[in-house]
């Protein structure tokens, strides 16, 4: 019986020793490839396989007739720093459980490092023309004797401010962001390239001045002569001719 | 000789002045692009981008994402090449011919504002979403709506609405018959 419960014995302590050297060979190889692969210590490359999504159907929910003349585009980009921290409101415990409530301040940038922080490079377009759609019968005057035309445009807007998911780098993360802080970093990016777009005046211009050649080629394909474009907002947006008989 | 050599300074300096701001008003230039472009039809589509990360065999646990997104299409013809020469005009039959480029995608906007998170899960020992993962599947998803452009139909609609609009242009001014070819 006594060399039965020494074989046990022995065959327990070989079976813990050999888990235990097992246990303290896998954290040496784990723990050496973690430090090699974060500090470099060996050229093991920081691989990242990038998360592919499903190929989703896309839903068609609208469809709309639309005139637009675009006659220019503005390009910019711009560097956003966004830097929050976590207040504790109410410190808690219960149970074990760890119950504080905190809440997340935006805080500017220029405030001591440590803090969560995000840093985007964000480009933005915007196409600049004519809505089309507003012309009416009244906008339109036409002397077919005479091979004269007039036509008063609706001025020069913003069609389309566009800033899409290709158009945003996150350049530096530290810390937590959800989707809606992302959205909300954005936005000051957004305002200062719009505040951009309409101080250029040289934009407008250009844009007013593209509205007016292709109009003004397309009458005089049509066999007009005399063709005067005028757009609503100048001063002497007046046409003269009679209007356009129903 | 010295009002010769001052003559050639100052025409010199003024050359610099003017060089300067013509390199600014280029650089200005760079950002504003002159187009012609006709845009005929907006299509609103909605997507599902979906993404489940199981991970690798050494990864414990998985992480699920469900965004949903809007993006407004806008397709038509780009005018920059249309000239005299594409409209031919016979006076006496108060016809007219007018040869058009066939329709293209010419803008898509992904507005941030309705991009939303429908579901997100993460299990224990994987990290959460980052602000660069989520924007990583918003730019696949962007590509995917671009890619199916064509199997949507815009692109025939706004060929239609191009005709449509051409003709309507030339009929107001008094042609009988209006013919629309694409090149």
């Amino acid at each position: 019986m006594n060399i039965t419960t020494q074989a046990m014995k022995a065959l327990l302590v070989n079976v813990l020793l050999a888990l235990a050297t097992a246990a303290a060979v896998f954290i040496a190889i784990g723990g050496g490839w973690a430090v090699a692969k974060y500090t470099g210590i060996l050229p093991l490359k920081k691989t990242k396989k990038a998360l592919t999504i499903d190929n989703t159907p896309i839903t068609v929910e609208q469809v709309k007739t639309i005139g637009e003349l675009v006659t220019a585009s503005f390009y910019d980009e711009t560097v956003v720093i966004v830097k929050q921290k976590r207040e504790v409101l109410k410190k808690g415990s219960k149970k074990g459980k760890d119950t504080t409530i905190t809440r997340i301040v935006r805080i500017p940038e220029k405030e001591a490092t440590g803090q969560d922080e995000l840093v985007l490079v964000q480009n933005a377009h915007a196409r600049i023309g004519i809505d089309l759609a507003s012309l009416s019968k009244d906008d339109l005057r036409i002397n077919k004797s005479a091979k004269a035309i007039e036509i008063k445009l609706p001025d020069v807007k913003c069609l389309d401010f566009i800033m899409n998911p290709t158009d945003t780098d996150v350049f530096s993360e530290k810390g937590t962001w959800d989707l809606d802080q992302l959205k909300l970093a954005m936005a000051p990016a957004r305002q200062e390239i719009e505040y951009k777009m309409n101080k250029d005046t040289m934009l407008f211009k250009k844009a007013r001045k593209g509205a007016e050649d292709v109009i003004t080629q397309l009458l005089s394909s049509a066999g007009y002569e005399t063709v005067k474009v005028v757009f609503a907002s100048a001063k002497n947006a007046e046409l003269k001719l009679p209007p356009v008989e129903q | 000789m010295i009002v010769l050599l001052l003559a050639v300074f100052l025409t010199a300096t003024g050359c610099r002045g003017r060089a300067a701001v013509e390199d600014t008003v280029q650089r200005e230039i760079e950002a504003i692009t002159a187009m012609k472009q006709l845009s005929l039809v907006e299509y609103r589509v909605s997507k599902i981008i979906k993404a489940d990360d199981d991970g690798a065999w050494y990864k414990i646990g998985d992480r699920k994402i469900l965004l949903s997104c809007t993006a407004y299409l806008k397709a038509g013809i780009d005018l920059a090449a249309f000239g005299p020469d594409d409209v031919d005009i016979d006076w006496t039959g108060k016809r007219v011919t007018v040869t058009i480029p066939h329709a293209t995608l010419l803008s898509l906007d992904m507005p941030p504002s309705e991009i939303r998170e429908e579901y997100d899960h993460v299990t224990m020992f994987r990290h959460s979403f980052s602000a660069e993962d989520r924007n990583a599947l918003l730019r696949q998803g962007e590509k995917q709506i671009r890619s199916s452009v064509p199997s949507l139909g815009i692109l025939e609609k706004a060929d239609e609405n191009a005709r449509r609009f051409f003709e309507s242009v030339f009929q107001k001014m008094g042609f009988e018959t209006v013919e629309v070819v694409f090149s």
